[in-house]
């Protein structure tokens, strides 16, 4: 996705809500970098008209100067006109992120890695090694 | 007969169980306020999702497996019911909800249940596939993910061709009642117009997923719901059994007052008759 100085003035405006509570809603933003299942999409203002899914991943949120990022596990997302909604399973700001749990998971399915040769339990394991990869690095910024 | 001793025993011990059924009392009001909070904030997400999906009703095939109507030949039935007790008769009402549509289904399907206390009360009539214990202590979306995946996989596996469900639905609180629903398949959504979208995957697997989530809503909605309706009724029996507590230390604090004004009645009659008989022995 191209990124042009000129469409920047025009702000998005996100909603993030998981089944349990509402991250935020209404924010606005220059620019949003999505994680979907196939890699991330970046999107600025007159994008036109998504849908689909969020794999798991960090979302990116830039206004301005500021930064900011959020963990998310799978869900769906829909831009209509301005208006991003980001409805995800799971989501986590990076302070909410238990550093030590992650790290107890991405041991355990470093050991499964090493040791199984079930490609059920092999690929499992790989995808949940990712995750706590990918929400390690968020953690500890 | 018993002595004073026994009453201010007695007494202690109900007013120790006061004490714990005052906390048990808070505890259940503290969790029902969670999960109704959860009922809150689920309201939005699952209208914003009916809306993705409305958008996207003409590209759901006809015959897509979990929608639609179904022959019932091998239905599931999955149980919500609790995992603790002293809660008045909500376990109660949940397994013999589940008990009539076992009969009526004369034992031809499966059974998953949720809670201990219907794994406990229905493993007698009959075999139970899977339990899910312990869920309602940290109850988060991951659970309804979890349980979905097995309704899924098995419906897919052709291992049953429907689900019905039997939980307790909430009104508010003093009014619940256990009820079975047909869950899997799912009624047709209306279809809205739709934009242009460029999808991401391609649309047939976004709407793929989105059903399935749809359904894994439909779980976590169910999931509170029980637990909001578990929570308010141990919230009443609570109560009420601390008013009873109450109650009968008032009746064993009458009856140890009566016994000791006897006591000390014939005691005063003992001097007094004593004093009587002195005062004959000296004239």
């Amino acid at each position: 996705m191209g990124r042009s100085k000129e469409r920047e003035e025009k702000g998005l405006k996100i909603d993030l809500l998981t089944p349990e509570r509402k991250l935020f809603l209404e924010k606005e933003a220059d620019y949003v970098e999505v994680p979907t299942q196939a890699g991330y999409i970046g999107i600025l203002s007159h994008h036109l008209p998504v849908m689909g899914l969020l794999g798991i991943g960090i979302l990116e949120i830039k206004k301005g100067e500021q930064n900011e990022r959020y963990a998310i596990e799978e869900g769906f997302f829909q831009l209509e006109g301005e208006k991003l909604t980001l409805l995800c399973k799971l989501a986590w700001r990076p302070e909410e992120l238990k550093i030590k749990e992650l790290e107890k998971q991405k041991r355990e399915a470093f050991e499964i890695l090493k040791t199984s040769d079930n490609p059920e339990e092999v690929e499992e394991a790989s995808k949940k090694y990712t995750r706590a990869s990918i929400f390690l690095s968020l953690a500890r910024g | 007969m018993r002595n004073l001793q026994d009453y201010r025993r007695r007494i202690r011990a109900v007013k120790d169980l006061i004490q714990v059924t005052k906390a048990m009392k808070t505890v259940s009001a503290a969790r029902l306020r969670r999960t109704q909070n959860k009922v809150i904030n689920f309201k939005p997400y699952a209208t914003r999702i009916k809306y993705m999906l409305s958008n996207l009703a003409s590209a759901i095939p006809d015959a897509h497996p979990l929608l639609g109507e179904t022959k019932e030949e091998k239905p599931l039935l999955l149980v919500i019911s609790a995992d603790k007790g002293l809660c008045g008769p909500f376990n109660y009402n949940v397994i013999k909800e589940a008990e009539r549509f076992i009969k009526e289904k004369e034992g031809n399907f499966r059974l998953i249940v949720v809670g201990r206390k219907g794994e406990e009360g229905l493993k007698r009539v009959h075999p139970i596939e899977k339990v899910y214990k312990n869920i309602f202590v940290k109850l988060n979306f991951s659970h309804a993910m979890e349980i979905t995946k097995t309704l899924i996989d098995g419906f897919y596996k052709n291992q049953w061709d429907s689900v019905f469900i039997t939980y307790t639905q909430f009104f508010c609180v003093g009014r619940y009642s256990p009820v079975t629903e047909r869950f899997v398949p799912i009624e047709k959504v209306e279809e809205e117009e739709m934009e242009e979208y460029i999808f991401e995957p391609e649309i047939k697997l976004v709407v793929e997923e989105l059903i399935k989530h749809y359904i894994e809503l439909e779980v976590w909605r169910i999931l509170l719901e029980s637990s909001t309706a578990e929570n308010a009724a141990r919230m009443i029996a609570m109560d009420q059994a601390t008013r009873n507590a109450q109650d009968m230390v008032r009746n064993l604090t009458l009856e140890m007052n009566k016994l000791r004004q006897e006591k000390i009645t014939k005691e005063l009659l003992d001097i007094v008759t004593a004093i009587e008989a002195m005062k004959k022995s000296r004239t």
